[in-house]
């Protein structure tokens, strides 16, 4: 693939377009499967009890992925992030000793956990459009029932938030909507909010889903892909990253 | 899938309308609950009255879902596609488990009503909300992890007992019953909007 990119980046005037075009795949970009299983581990060793061991060796890995995507607000939010939840977690009962202080404290552990799964996760979803990821999981050997209706919800996503947006701000022209409107009159605001997203929704549903079956989605149980899924050298470097990061942790429980 | 055409008629096969359906409607429960978690923002105290609140809220797509379920399977399918969408944001890993034996529980109740019951829809749209358990159970260990951590052992011990009955197991357990309770209103509530609205609309 990337032997092409070079005619896509330059336009006939000579243009040099900002950004890859959609689809395209930098040799830098993870193989979505390597994403996943990264993904994964770390969700697995940090979720699971003695957990927060790992949460060092997953931040370094989050940001290492934002370096290498080049986001460089992440590679600055994702450590901020991170102290912040430890501060609360563990500062913030030394200085208020009340109960009711801790359990915000046990929420700050909590998080911290979260935002080093997050950091990862983060990668996963600015590089991966829906298509290469539902083509890997095709050739994870995933069921076409999951993938099939994955790929949809994936598709149909962005199409509700656009629909949502649009609901709340016709919400604000009537003079509803507001977090306080909300939790006075929890009940009425999911009806007002919820039965016009959904009316809409599934009116441009029934559109993309005519579409969709008439393009043969679902029919045929496997699908070829325009750019199949490839292991290639990021995909190496990653792998040895995460077996060094995880080495490092294992070493260091064991030394103290 | 596997094809499977008993005398119990518990037919697992997925027509592609049925694939698209799941998507769609997965796609508007995860929007449903993710906005209405935003709400989380204000204060991470807020999480407990968020996530009743989302389960309310997401019951109105799921009971019209159901309308559109005919044969196993299919609740099964959004659990596993709206679970991992979660997974793949990062949430714990148990909570796809949790997501699918909610769903399996779901789908037996949908079969004894012959997937027309009014009053068991409720039910399953109850058992399918469990896995919001998912996302706390991690709560567990990080509560004993945080009690008997190193920074715990220098604080006053009264501190500490307080703080283990606060967040003793029974309370975490009891939250945990409480997405039950939501199921159940978001369903009733569901119930009551279809007939408001989208049977008018032709909808269901």
């Amino acid at each position: 693939m990337s032997g092409t990119s070079p005619q896509l980046d330059t336009t006939a005037l000579g243009v040099t377009v900002p950004g890859p075009p959609e689809g395209a795949v930098s040799r830098r970009t993870l193989d979505p499967r390597t994403a996943v299983a990264i993904l994964l581990a770390a969700s697995i060793t940090i979720m699971a009890p003695g957990g927060l061991l790992f949460v060092p060796a997953a931040l370094v890995a989050g940001m290492l992925l934002a370096i290498a995507e080049r986001a460089w607000r992440r590679v600055l939010a994702l450590p901020l992030a991170a102290a912040t939840a430890a501060a609360v977690a563990y500062l913030l009962p030394l200085a208020a000793p009340w109960p009711v202080l801790g359990i915000v404290g046990v929420m700050g552990g909590f998080s911290l956990r979260l935002v080093a799964v997050a950091g990862i996760a983060a990668h996963l979803i600015e590089t991966m459009p829906p298509t290469r990821f539902t083509a890997a999981l095709r050739s994870m050997r995933v069921p076409h029932a999951f993938t099939v209706s994955g790929s949809v919800l994936l598709r149909f996503v962005p199409t509700i938030l656009a629909e949502a947006r649009a609901v709340r701000d016709a919400m604000r022209l009537r003079g509803l909507g507001g977090w306080l409107d909300m939790l006075r009159h929890p009940v009425r605001s999911i009806e007002y909010f919820t039965v016009p997203l959904i009316a809409s929704s599934l009116r441009s549903a029934e559109d993309l889903s005519a579409s969709a079956l008439l393009r043969g989605l679902g029919s045929q149980p496997h699908p070829t892909s325009m750019h199949p899924p490839r292991f290639g050298p990021a995909d190496v470097v990653a792998v040895i990253v995460v077996a060094a990061l995880v080495t490092a942790t294992l070493l260091w429980e064991a030394g103290r | 899938m596997t094809v499977e055409v008993t005398d119990h008629r518990i037919d697992l096969r997925m027509s592609p309308r049925d694939l698209i359906n799941i998507g769609v409607f997965g796609a508007l429960y995860i929007v449903t609950v993710g906005l209405f978690n935003l709400l989380e923002f204000i204060s991470p105290v807020m999480t407990l009255v968020t996530s009743g609140l989302s389960i309310v809220a997401a019951g109105v797509p799921f009971m019209l879902f159901l309308t559109r379920v005919r044969h196993a399977g299919m609740v099964t399918v959004l659990a596993v596609i709206v679970t991992g969408f979660m997974l793949l944001i990062g949430s714990p890993p148990v909570t796809l488990l949790v997501g699918v034996l909610g769903a399996l529980i779901a789908e037996a109740l949908l079969y004894m009503g012959r997937y027309r019951s009014r009053q068991l829809s409720v039910l399953a749209y109850a058992a399918f909300s469990t896995w919001f358990v998912g996302l706390f159970l991690p709560m567990f260990y990080a509560r004993d992890e945080f009690l008997s951590s190193p920074y715990m052992a220098e604080m006053d011990p009264d501190y500490v007992e307080k703080l283990d009955s606060l967040l003793s197991p029974g309370v975490l357990i009891a939250f945990d019953l409480s997405t039950v309770v939501f199921g159940l209103i978001g369903g009733v509530l569901g119930l009551r909007l279809l007939d408001k609205h989208f049977r008018k609309a032709g909808l269901v």
